[in-house]
């Protein structure tokens, strides 16, 4: 999470790159998104779905143990 | 001038970490399941080695390692008729079946919703697994100290 100096100082920064022409108003969102570092929705459902699948491979293997698919 | 744009900029900073405060409970949430996945597969492994000579090919209620009898792994649970290999199995299916259940959940889950019980559901079934665990293969540390991994990776908000 951001913390309040680093805060300052991105406010303090930002005009006067955007001032400079060095930065445009669509390049903040990805510097914010620097500060914070949270994967997408996209990105997290992802990971869910790895899970999901492993989990349901993993279910055979111990329904074979237990004598279920045998 | 100036002050309007640092306005601007400080609107659009809080707004983003409001935003990014509900994907961060749900990436918590997501990625402690994750590696509770990841620690049950352990533990499973390390049973089905304990069970198996070869793990990787053989599967099944019968136990080839000469360990298994040894450690108990083949001994019919009293009240259960099925031995100590089997009942574990049964369990790893249903904490894995409970695992898709819970990750199905928090696919649709936002961090404004009540936590989904079916991670709560899913705990249980690790903490079953555990006792179960515990209590036939006390000696059995590397099997207990992963399924308490599985347990405490989860946190219920």
């Amino acid at each position: 999470m951001i913390t309040i100096p680093q805060l300052l100082i991105l406010m303090q920064a930002l005009p006067a790159l955007i001032n400079a022409g060095i930065m445009v108003k669509d390049q903040i969102s990805s510097v914010i998104k620097m500060f914070f570092p949270t994967m997408t929705e996209d990105e997290l459902n992802a990971i869910v779905g790895i899970i999901i699948i492993n989990a349901e491979s993993r279910k055979i293997i111990a329904d074979r143990d237990s004598g279920v698919n045998n | 001038m100036f002050s309007k744009i640092k306005l601007l900029i400080a609107i659009l900073i809080i707004s983003s970490a409001c935003a990014t405060t509900g994907l961060k409970l749900k990436q918590q949430a997501v990625l402690s399941l994750q590696v509770s996945e990841t620690s049950l597969e352990g533990a499973q492994d390390i049973e089905r080695n304990l069970c198996f000579n070869n793990p990787s090919s053989e599967s099944g209620p019968i136990c080839t390692n000469p360990i298994a009898s040894t450690i108990g792994l083949t001994r019919v649970i009293s009240g259960q008729e099925v031995s100590l290999h089997v009942l574990i199995s049964r369990t790893f299916s249903k904490a894995f079946s409970a695992q898709v259940l819970a990750g199905t959940a928090l696919l649709a889950w936002r961090s404004s919703d009540p936590y989904p019980t079916a991670v709560n559901d899913y705990l249980k079934i690790i903490s079953e697994l555990l006792t179960l665990v515990t209590q036939y293969l006390p000696d059995h540390l590397a099997l207990r100290v992963k399924l308490e991994s599985a347990k405490e990776a989860i946190v219920i908000r």
